[in-house]
């Protein structure tokens, strides 16, 4: 759904929808085959499996009647998947080792593997969400995150203070933390060769933070899809384009009825209607979000975008929040 | 020559332009409002197998270009036809759900069928000595209040032990370790590492030492006979292949201490439970002492116990009326010499007091 005024050759002004075509029967047979295949290869298919259901996504979603694209390939996700394995498997043999040969030196290694962790999982976000952008197209131009040593280190910096902060406030500064990463993040995000802003303080992050766990503390967790709504939708408004910025309409009894129908619908199907209600909920999502402003595609240019496959798989295996 | 509608994206910029797509021997023509924008050989074309109505065609030499076709029967020209027989997107038609269904039925039976040989055979290539080194430590993950027994206690508890342990061929390999444990429940259990755990409320109710020579029995069946380490490893795959399956790839650390503390809530399958009983008649028999014991036991689990409510088909142990009618013919022993005193009898049982 377009409602949309020019206002120069190349310059595009109004409220442009995305719109999600996906089916929940290609679906069912996308999960059925992936299923299949990974059972009988012990797992290895994996990433293809992933990749298949990622362009089935991509390709089904789109945006001034264009279609987006995945052109990540399976074997990438493959080789990353093997690195992290490699590691596991490295650092989970070495701490058996050290924990036979020197008992004593167990807690000092815990300790250092926390950190570890917490210095692979922040190098994770970053890479993780620039693979993922760099291998999303729409016109065939890619998305991609901005990247070089110094942009890294400051990542680390913040990365660093925020675990480290929300550690001595017990929590507290957790909402600034998480907003000044989605800064950072779509600050150096682009589309081609023009970048997206964010202007969300966070100040007001916090705000709405407090309030949404108070509110949901108080009903029980009746107010989370509201709280979720209102995140979403400070997320978005809060995200630019050049004069455009993105709007997300879905209300918090929007959320609260989808949420219900889709356990309702997976409990009362014994898990068979999964694929329906999947591309339904997120055909949901999808509709409700918007671009509002002027957009002028005549400045933007194909740039090229790159990422680590390995930090994609770390996301998705620790669950990472990339904020998006 | 047929021309056909088409969206064309040139890679550079995010421009839609529509076009008409036209094949000229060799080459795919893009063209819009009659001028030529681009040239495709038709050898370094390909289509891009996304499930969507499109038809997606991309260009080996142009990486970023693409075509999305928007009429069908664009495959029907004679030169593509051919070429992108192979490149068919995953289309929704019941032949195929069908037949991915099957597909994965056959898979789930075959991985299930498999299981069992497997681990098996994965058990009998381990010996008994490896099993001990490799599981011993884990019953230390969680330890049990053990009972101390008395001098008179500990020979009573030999003297039962002895009825049916070691006994037979290849018993004195197993190095068993017998426990009994402070817990009031009527139980016993083999463990990992060769170990078998009998609670002190069995010990409590049981009304005879043949009782206790029959549990005692089948516990060491269960030993013998690999069942626990075949329980593990028939675990450990079933568990990382679904894991795997799901995408974590975190069960390469199947076998951590966390896993192998949860190895205590494994249970033997049916067929495990049957086969040591039928060991355990065979030792009963052998050792000349009565099964009416194991019976008695058996018809009171079955009256007071929750697995006489249980149908047998979910249940792990087989049915009580079944064992029992397995253990009846032999329940007139030929050496009727009581394994215990009376004297012996009450004090064993007061073991954990």
């Amino acid at each position: 759904m377009e409602t949309a005024s020019s206002t120069t050759s190349s310059s595009q002004s109004g409220r442009f929808s995305l719109e999600f075509t996906g089916k929940g029967s290609e679906l069912a047979l996308i999960m059925l085959k992936n299923l299949f295949l990974t059972i009988i290869t012990l797992g290895i298919y994996r990433p293809w499996a992933k990749t298949n259901f990622r362009r089935y996504l991509w390709e089904n979603v789109q945006f001034m009647g264009d279609r987006a694209a995945y052109v990540g390939t399976g074997e990438e996700l493959f080789y990353g998947w093997l690195k992290l394995f490699a590691i596991i498997a490295a650092l989970f043999g070495v701490s058996n080792i050290v924990k036979v040969v020197a008992p004593f030196l167990s807690v000092p290694l815990s300790i250092a593997g926390m950190f570890l962790w917490a210095f692979v999982f922040a190098i994770a976000t970053y890479s993780g969400l620039r693979y993922r952008l760099s291998r999303t197209t729409w016109r065939q131009v890619r998305f991609g995150v901005d990247k070089d040593k110094e942009q890294t280190k400051a990542f680390l910096r913040l990365y660093a203070k925020g675990v480290l902060f929300s550690i001595l406030t017990l929590g507290f500064y957790y909402s600034y933390f998480q907003n000044q990463k989605r800064a950072f993040l779509v600050n150096r995000m682009r589309f081609g060769t023009v970048h997206f802003s964010y202007d969300g303080t966070d100040k007001d992050y916090f705000v709405l933070n407090a309030k949404g766990l108070l509110l949901s503390i108080i009903t029980l967790g009746f107010y989370g899809p509201w709280y979720m709504a209102s995140v979403m939708r400070f997320k978005m408004e809060h995200t630019q384009f050049q004069g455009a910025r993105m709007e997300f309409t879905m209300s918090g009894k929007d959320i609260f009825f989808c949420t219900l129908i889709a356990y309702l619908g997976a409990i009362f199907s014994f898990g068979l209607a999964v694929p329906w209600i999947f591309a339904w909920g997120l055909g949901k999502i999808v509709e409700n979000i918007h671009v509002v402003g002027d957009v002028d595609f005549a400045q933007v240019h194909s740039m090229k975008s790159d990422g680590s496959a390995l930090a994609d798989d770390i996301v998705a295996e620790y669950d990472l929040d990339l904020g998006f | 020559m047929r021309s056909y509608r088409a969206k064309y994206f040139d890679g550079e910029t995010p421009s839609s332009v529509e076009v008409l797509v036209k094949i000229n021997e060799a080459v795919l023509e893009i063209s819009k409002d009659g001028r030529l924008l681009d040239t495709w050989p038709l050898k370094l074309l390909h289509r891009d197998p996304v499930h969507i109505s499109v038809i997606v065609i991309l260009c080996q030499g142009e990486p970023d270009a693409r075509l999305e076709i928007l009429e069908k029967d664009f495959l029907e020209e004679p030169q593509l036809k051919v070429k992108f027989k192979k490149e068919q997107p995953l289309q929704f038609k019941k032949s195929q759900v069908a037949l991915w269904l099957s597909a994965l039925v056959v898979a789930v039976g075959v991985v299930f069928l498999a299981v069992k040989p497997v681990t098996k055979m994965i058990a009998r290539n381990i010996s008994h000595a490896r099993e001990k080194q490799m599981l011993g430590a884990i019953t230390q993950l969680r330890p049990p209040t053990m009972c101390q027994l008395s001098v008179s206690q500990g020979i009573a508890f030999e003297k039962m032990l002895s009825k049916v342990y070691p006994l037979q061929e290849g018993d004195k390999d197993l190095g068993i370790e017998f426990h009994i444990i402070k817990n009031a429940q009527v139980n016993a259990f083999a463990l990992p590492g060769a170990q078998i755990w009998i609670l002190s409320g069995l010990l409590e109710k049981a009304q005879s030492p043949e009782e206790i020579v029959g549990v005692l029995a089948h516990e060491i069946e269960h030993v013998k006979q690999r069942h626990i380490l075949e329980s593990i490893v028939r675990s450990t795959l079933l568990t990382s292949l679904m894991a795997i399956s799901v995408g974590d790839a975190s069960a390469v650390l199947v076998v951590d201490p966390q896993t192998a503390s949860q190895i205590f809530t494994l249970s033997f399958d049916r067929e495990m439970e049957a086969s040591a009983d039928k060991g355990a008649l065979s030792r009963l028999r052998q050792s000349k002492v009565s099964t009416q014991g194991i019976i008695d036991l058996f018809k009171r689990l079955d009256e007071t116990g929750p697995a006489s409510k249980i149908p047998e088909f979910i249940s792990t142990h087989p049915a009580g009326k079944a064992r029992i009618e397995m253990f009846e013919p032999y329940s007139i022993a030929a050496d009727n010499k009581p394994i215990l005193t009376s004297e012996e009898w009450k004090d064993l049982k007061r073991a954990c007091h």
